[in-house]
């Protein structure tokens, strides 16, 4: 077998098997992405609330 | 050069007017994430609060900036599909750090927000102020190029002719990004890198699956063997640009960029926890594989366009030698703009926009943390109130962005972009490589020992052209990264042995 008998198919593979994973990848990123932001936006607000709620408390 | 300017371009004002809306919708989107800063460690780290998809996602599009884009194409343009073998290598590393949690996990498990702070647990607070100074000089030096990089792509694929036009739209970019990464922090990177990251996404996948369509990857493959025959296809013939040594560099790069290199890194100390650093890093490791893959493939695809058209030939692809870097690096971008149709155009333009800010936004935000929390706050006794540290970082980053202007836009640069980034990149990393692996692993590492492996990282600037010239030699790169990294391990157990920390000492 020639070196471009190997490499060839080793490339090929590589190429669509790497396009599709990163294109499926993608859309959870993107879907879930989303979401992780909102939950995180949430989270600072919520701690926020807390750090002037106990700030109050101490005043 | 001259011949350039006369080239077709499908950009119209429909693709203009793409790229505008998204470059308002980014902006006004990060300053809204300033409503959410309290104190230091939402600028930082995002409050610790950031989890696996939206971690994956900043952390490809803040990996895959235009400049990657860029030196990968050119990379791709002049060695084929060899060049596949780097981008392969780079998510084994990847994947490799998300299996074992390789430095990463101990960090975040310290709790720390900047590698120069582990230096100060582990070792001293000078070591913390030294290694901060070399950390973001290097990385700072290292960003100097994005702006000349981009800047050919922009100038391409839009096809402006003036020097001056170009200067003044990357200008307002750049003071685009500063709005909204000064005001924001952390948060307003991880928010927006989510936005680019979008639609950056869209963008690499719908170019690629065109080109594909357009060419045929059948014809694509027997274009390569024609033009390159096997040096195209096996990495390991030195013919190929490449060889056995140079992938082993890449190796060790990719494990660099992975757990080394500080804007990765902020991933891992940003993470909620230890789980979502492995779960982030071993999927980012396909990111790690595509941020070069792609560009690698649109390089391709610009030889065969260029190969086909005899004019574009006798430019990028003369005969008996190869054409000049800069022209090289116009291959990808002239070809894209010829290839796609207008709205897409403006589409992908859009994306590399993207991808260019969620870089400058991550590096800019990186250096100036690293120099408020690792340099300023410990020279001023840690006394610095959260309000004036993120008031520091804030004048910082203004001063890197202006020296970011002159430096990338107004100097100009005398030797290739991917050895002047690998190398000014190496100054810290062979010294930081040694030092954060024994520090972390290494019960015996000492002070000395890691002041010693930084030292040692400074012998790397016998890897740029203009210091080799003055000194009469000629010394591949790889041989001076990989070279210099085993002598600031040697450096490391050496100098720990011989002078051991004082507790250490005693204990």
């Amino acid at each position: 077998m020639s070196m471009q008998g190997f490499w060839i198919p080793l490339w090929t593979f590589i190429w669509f098997a790497g396009l599709t994973v990163f294109s499926v990848l993608s859309v959870f990123v993107i879907i879930l992405g989303g979401k992780d932001l909102a939950s995180l936006l949430r989270s600072l607000r919520e701690r926020h609330r807390q750090q002037e709620t106990s700030a109050e408390k101490t005043q | 050069m001259d011949q350039l300017t006369t080239l077709h371009t499908n950009f119209t004002a429909f693709d203009w007017a793409i790229v505008i809306v998204f470059l308002v919708a980014s902006t006004v989107a990060g300053m809204w994430a300033m409503r959410y800063i309290s104190d230091m460690e939402d600028y930082v780290v995002a409050g610790r609060s950031v989890k696996t998809y939206l971690g994956v996602a900043s952390m490809i599009a803040a990996e895959l900036g235009l400049v990657t884009v860029m030196y990968s194409a050119q990379k791709g343009f002049a060695c084929g599909f060899s060049a596949f073998a780097i981008a392969l290598l780079s998510a084994i590393a990847g994947w490799i750090v998300g299996l074992t949690g390789f430095i990463v996990v101990p960090l975040r498990r310290m709790g720390v927000m900047t590698i120069p702070e582990f230096y100060e647990r582990r070792f001293s607070r000078g070591l913390r102020v030294f290694g901060g100074i070399i950390l973001a000089a290097s990385g700072i030096l290292n960003m100097g190029m994005f702006l000349k990089a981009d800047s050919l792509f922009i100038t391409s694929v839009v096809g402006m002719t003036s020097d001056t036009q170009l200067k003044i739209t990357m200008s307002i970019i750049l003071g685009l990004v500063l709005l909204y990464t000064t005001v924001g922090g952390m948060i307003s990177v991880v928010f927006t890198d989510y936005l680019q990251y979008a639609v950056m996404s869209v963008g690499l996948v719908v170019t690629s699956v065109i080109l594909m369509t357009r060419f045929g990857w059948g014809h694509v493959v027997s274009s390569v063997v024609e033009l390159k025959g096997d040096a195209g296809f096996n990495p390991l013939l030195p013919e190929s640009g490449l060889g056995p040594v140079y992938l082993v560099w890449m190796l060790f790069l990719g494990f660099i960029g992975a757990c080394v290199w500080q804007t990765s890194v902020m991933r891992a100390t940003s993470a909620e926890n230890e789980h979502v650093v492995r779960r982030t890093y071993s999927w980012g490791a396909v990111g790690f594989l595509i941020r070069f893959l792609i560009p690698y493939f649109w390089g391709i695809c610009a030889l065969v366009y260029m190969a086909q058209h005899p004019d574009l030939k006798a430019i990028f692809l003369p005969e008996g030698a190869e054409a000049d870097s800069s022209v090289q690096l116009r291959a990808m971008p002239i070809a894209l703009s010829n290839l796609l149709p207008a709205g897409l155009i403006g589409l992908l333009t859009a994306g590399m926009l993207a991808a260019a800010m969620s870089t400058y936004n991550t590096y800019l935000h990186t250096w100036s943390a690293v120099l408020t929390q690792d340099l300023v706050a410990p020279l001023c006794g840690n006394q610095l109130s959260s309000r004036a540290r993120i008031i520091i970082a804030r004048i910082i980053m203004c001063l890197i962005a202006f020296f970011l202007l002159v430096w990338g836009l107004w100097y100009p640069l005398g030797e290739h972009l991917w050895d002047y980034m690998a190398i000014t990149g190496a100054i810290y990393f062979t010294g930081a490589f040694a030092t954060l692996v024994g520090g972390i692993y290494w019960k015996g590492a000492s002070r000395a020992g890691a002041y010693g492996a930084f030292l040692c990282g400074f012998i790397t600037v016998l890897g740029l052209s203009p210091v080799q010239k003055a000194l009469g030699i000629q010394w591949r790169s790889e041989y001076v990264g990989l070279g210099v990294t085993l002598l600031a391990c040697v450096a490391m157990v050496v100098l720990s042995l011989l002078f051991p920390d004082p507790e250490k000492e005693c204990g």
